[in-house]
């Protein structure tokens, strides 16, 4: 079942009745449907060799983390028993081993699990063991990635002591496989999620109507945008050739990044729009980042469930490593104060960037993609105290408007040549496509060049004004929420008839591009990490 | 803490008032009620009238009071390929077609049993079936348009019985394109100007029936009855697409398992309903079979095995004798369908194939078999088809030529560029074996390129193809 079928809405709408009704009813058992559903949605969509997987990896993480919890009461009973400090720090310690060993078994079964589907092959491939990155013919099992990191998030608070485990099997596997998000995410925390999961709620006739909208919203990125923009995309980057002109290159990044944010994120608003629904409040994880005013600023913006759980999980505990913060005081006391308190940040940084684009797949594209942005972000923050310097020198204010649109822009071409190594599938095509970008760029007129690119130039320039159309509805929606506009609540204010021209309207640009599109759109992007 | 802004159940409830509650259901009821008008008037004013589904299920309802003794089913090959006449004159019978464009086997066990609810008498079915339709994934868009067919007429519980199967078949409700059967009109639709859409609502207001809505569309077009049409026109090999062809546009190596699945389930079925089921494979092109390879064989043996193991009949009569049957360019319409003369050609010998079948005699001798598939290949000594394709190779266009011929056959390439000034071919790359050669234009800009195709020894080219491609040049 994917996430957009006819299987998908008649299971939310039978779902959504049935949870309010049980609710009026058996309020405390409310949940209990919503646990149904996530199964049953997920049982469907990936087969049953991948709800197996999802039963291990849950079944792993609660046992471990009940575990963990047990050695910790242990502790604290074997402790009370002794008055002498060296013993009792004794006991801690062999205590702290054993919940040590109890918690990095726990962390390697799923993270095996993800591991073996992700990258067996290409590790087999690289040391000539496969015929193929792909020959083994390994699935990842869907929505493998969000709830690997959803449960393992848990897991590591659980042993972080942040909170008592959850007493109940059942509650916490629903929190883990909550379906509308299970499939591309947002990446939930258990304090944040399970609250709202667990505790029965009544219908909230307007949240719902919230939730429907963004719903739509959602669909309209996704059908008129991202996927009439698909095959322009594929069918540019797949035909790389030395000649290539910068100008079809630059035309096929854009379209990506379009792409990308309107397949990404349409994706989350129907996901969390879905969620709404049943009265549940997903993290939030797409704040505008095109309107981002340097790269660090975009990935707080972008995929922000992701970022911050490789915050929380993987950057902090890498800077306040003992090692880190012992290069940090040397690098004090031999380069400058600012670049100590810097140089471990900025190393971890590097290491989280190289990880999500391992993460991303196990390509070298995809490394390098990683690399780039680490490296800039880092660099950036080394080099803070020199661009302010330059600003002082040169007098630019930057708190002026100028200088935030400048920002904006900048931001936005620097992440796009970061595209270059996303969208292209060799390193050695992003470095062609780059060299065309800045030597190449139009060796041929424009409009000539992109129809000797793509399939079908006569489609491209009839839906460039839907994929326009489309672009501005974006931009304007994001422009007032980046002004702290409730976006949604402004428009159910409106006039009844106001709102229904305006869902006409955009209704009709959706059918238009859903029948053109329905054979090249497909599921999401990132339904498949 | 709950960062939802949904009230919880467990705090102080307040009972919304029934009133309100039927209020709310009314208001959703006629929102939905709404909706589903605007559906139906945009389905009307948008999809043509007159598609080749609407006839053929418009022909079933007016033989509603007939005794129809042979049914029908499968693709758009059987769909035109044959005609009622000579079959129901050979076999005595009342012949309905059911078959409709790319109908996927799932879909023809579903037609098979609603026509059996209609017409008990049916004693007699012939499922028609192509490689293309037995190797691809069953096709959102056709099934959505076929079950529309099949639900016009019905009255709503009905059609909402037959609409269910898109959501209850895991091969259609689970996928992403089945959202089109909530908006059919995206599938299928005149073009979105005022002047095309006011045509065809004029269209259906003043066509008595669709086959006549049809008849005005296209000229070509021939109403047998019953389901039955053919296209009374002849393909030209030399412009037949390459997108046509079996070998360029298969998507795999293996076939379908939900098809060879719904095909088992088909035989199955007519067993239990002591049906006699004959499966068989119109005649396509001979370049059709080439194109495909060891692939054809391989594949279609599965399916004549999984058929005569089900207690059916198999007869793929691409592979008849010649000496009984063979077909010519001029007996199809296209790269897969047979014309009118053809289908007419063809009928009258399907109709003599099945009766000599129903009188016990036996028909492996008359056609090879899957293992004697070289012996079938070496029936032809003639170049049936040829294409080149392109690809920019560095700065350059690096041309690759195609030709589907016999094995026998050494086939020779000859490439030539129009002179735009002169009008004049210039041969550019003489005969060779070698398919392969560079364009040797510069610059930017389409230029008219011609392949000639013929056997080594021959004087004169068999097939001749002609292409517009696009230099990159520097």
């Amino acid at each position: 079942m994917e996430l957009l079928s006819l299987q998908f809405i008649a299971l939310v709408c039978c779902l959504v009745p049935a949870f309010y009704l049980v609710g009026k009813r058996w309020p405390q058992h409310q949940w209990i449907i919503l646990l149904a559903g996530s199964l049953l949605f997920y049982f469907s969509a990936g087969g049953w060799k991948a709800f197996i997987y999802l039963i291990v990896t849950s079944l792993d993480v609660w046992c471990a983390s009940h575990a963990i919890a047990r050695i910790d009461a242990q502790s604290k009973q074997a402790r009370k028993e002794t008055k002498d400090r060296k013993e009792r720090k004794a006991i801690k310690e062999r205590f702290d081993r054993q919940r040590r060993r109890v918690f990095i078994a726990a962390l390697l079964i799923p993270l095996g699990i993800l591991g073996y589907f992700k990258y067996l092959n290409v590790i087999l491939f690289n040391f000539g063991a496969a015929e193929t990155p792909t020959s083994l013919g390994i699935m990842l099992p869907i929505g493998i990635s969000f709830y690997t990191f959803q449960a393992l998030g848990y897991l590591i608070d659980s042993y972080n002591s942040k909170y008592a485990p959850e007493p109940s099997y059942p509650r916490f596997l629903l929190f883990v496989s909550w379906f509308p998000q299970i499939v591309q995410g947002p990446i939930g925390r258990y304090d944040q999620l399970s609250e709202q999961l667990l505790s029965p709620r009544e219908a909230n006739l307007h949240g719902m109507r919230k939730g429907l909208l963004r719903l739509g919203y959602g669909f309209f990125k996704k059908i008129a945008i991202a996927n009439v923009i698909a095959h322009n995309v594929v069918y540019i980057f797949e035909h790389v050739v030395p000649g290539i002109p910068g100008s079809v290159v630059v035309y096929g990044v854009l379209c990506y990044s379009l792409q990308m944010y309107a397949d990404f994120s349409g994706g989350i608003d129907i996901v969390e729009g879905i969620s709404e629904l049943f009265g549940v409040t997903m993290a939030q994880n797409f704040r505008q980042p095109y309107f981002s005013v340097s790269l660090a600023d975009f990935w707080r913006r972008w995929h922000m469930s992701l970022g911050s759980w490789m915050r929380d999980y993987i950057f902090y505990p890498i800077a306040l490593t003992k090692p880190m913060q012992n290069f940090g005081k040397w690098s004090r006391a031999h380069l400058s104060t600012h670049v100590g308190r810097t140089l471990p940040a900025c190393i971890a940084n590097i290491l989280v960037f190289l990880l999500v684009g391992v993460w991303h797949g196990a390509d070298w594209h995809y490394v390098a993609w990683g690399l780039y942005n680490g490296v800039v972000v880092a660099l950036s923050d080394l080099l803070a105290p020199t661009f302010l310097t330059m600003k002082t020198k040169l007098r630019i204010n930057d708190e002026s408007r100028w200088f935030h649109v400048f920002a904006i822009i900048r931001t936005f071409i620097v992440v796009n040549i970061g595209r270059y190594f996303d969208c292209v599938t060799s390193v050695a095509d992003s470095f062609t496509c780059l060299y065309a970008t800045l030597f190449n760029f139009s060796p041929i007129p424009y409009r000539e060049a992109l129809s000797l690119y793509l399939v079908d130039s006569a489609q491209m320039f009839g839906f460039s004004r839907v994929i326009f159309i489309g672009y501005l509805v974006i931009f304007i929606v994001s422009w007032h929420a980046e002004k702290g506009v409730d976006v949604r609540e402004r428009i159910l204010s409106w006039h009844p008839v106001l709102r229904c021209c305006l869902y006409a309207a955009l209704g009709a640009i959706i059918l238009y591009s859903f029948g053109h599109t329905i054979d090249g759109g497909g599921g999401f992007l990132y339904a498949n990490f | 803490m709950p960062t939802s802004d949904a009230p919880r159940a467990d705090e102080q409830r307040v009972t919304t008032p029934k009133s309100t509650i039927i209020r709310r259901i009314l208001t959703v009821s006629l929102i939905l009620a709404v909706l589903l008008a605007l559906d139906v008037a945009l389905c009307l004013a948008l999809q043509p009238y007159g598609s080749a589904a609407d006839i053929t299920w418009y022909e079933y309802r007016q033989c509603a009071d007939e005794q129809v003794e042979t049914l029908v089913i499968g693709t758009s090959t059987s769909q035109d390929g044959l005609n009622p006449q000579p079959l129901n004159e050979r076999l005595s019978t009342n012949t309905v077609n059911l078959s409709s464009t790319c109908q996927s086997t799932e879909s023809s066990l579903v037609i098979l049993r609603r026509a059996l609810s209609d017409h008990p008498e049916i004693k007699r079915v012939l499922l028609g079936t192509s490689y293309s339709e037995l190797e691809s994934r069953e096709r959102v868009d056709t099934t959505t348009l076929l079950t529309q067919a099949m639900a016009t007429g019905q009255g709503p519980v009905k059609a909402a019985i037959t609409y269910s199967r898109l959501f209850t078949d895991s091969a259609i409700g689970t996928r992403v394109q089945s959202m089109a059967a909530l908006v059919p009109f995206t599938l299928s639709h005149v073009s979105y100007t005022p002047s095309a859409i006011k045509s065809n609502v004029l269209t259906r207001l003043e066509c008595e029936s669709p086959i006549e809505a049809m008849e005005q569309r296209d000229s070509h077009w021939v109403n047998l009855g019953h389901g039955f049409a053919v296209h009374d026109v002849n393909a030209d090999f030399a412009t037949i697409p390459f997108s046509d062809v079996y070998g360029h546009f298969v998507a795999g190596e293996d076939l379908d398992a939900h098809e060879l699945a719904s095909l088992k389930k088909l035989c199955a079925f007519c067993s239990s309903h002591d049906l006699e089921l004959i499966v068989f494979v119109l005649p396509s092109p001979f370049f059709q079979q080439i194109s495909l390879g060891e692939l054809y064989p391989q594949n279609m043996s599965q399916v004549r095995d999984l058929v005569e193991t089900n207690g059916a009949t198999y007869l793929d009569f691409n592979l008849i004798h010649p000496d009984l049957f063979s077909t010519v360019e001029t007996d199809f319409c296209d790269a897969l369908h047979l014309n009118a003369d053809g289908a007419l050609k063809f009928s009258a010998f399907l109709g003599d194939t099945i009766v000599d079948l129903e009188s016990g005699q036996d028909l492996k001798p008359r056609f090879y078999s899957y293992e004697q598939w070289d012996e079938y290949l070496r029936t032809t000594d003639q170049i049936w088809y040829a294409f080149f394709e392109d690809e920019i190779v560095g700065n350059e266009l690096q041309l690759t030529g195609i030709a589907f011929a016999g094995p026998s056959c050494q086939v020779e390439y000859e490439y030539a560029l129009l002179d735009e000034a002169s009008g004049e071919w210039q041969v550019f790359r003489d005969w060779s074996v070698d398919p392969v050669c560079m364009l040797p234009e510069t610059g930017y800009g389409n230029v008219q390129v011609r392949l000639s195709v013929r056997q080594t020894g021959a004087s004169e080219p068999e097939r001749v193809r002609y292409r517009t491609v696009t230099c990159v040049g520097t």
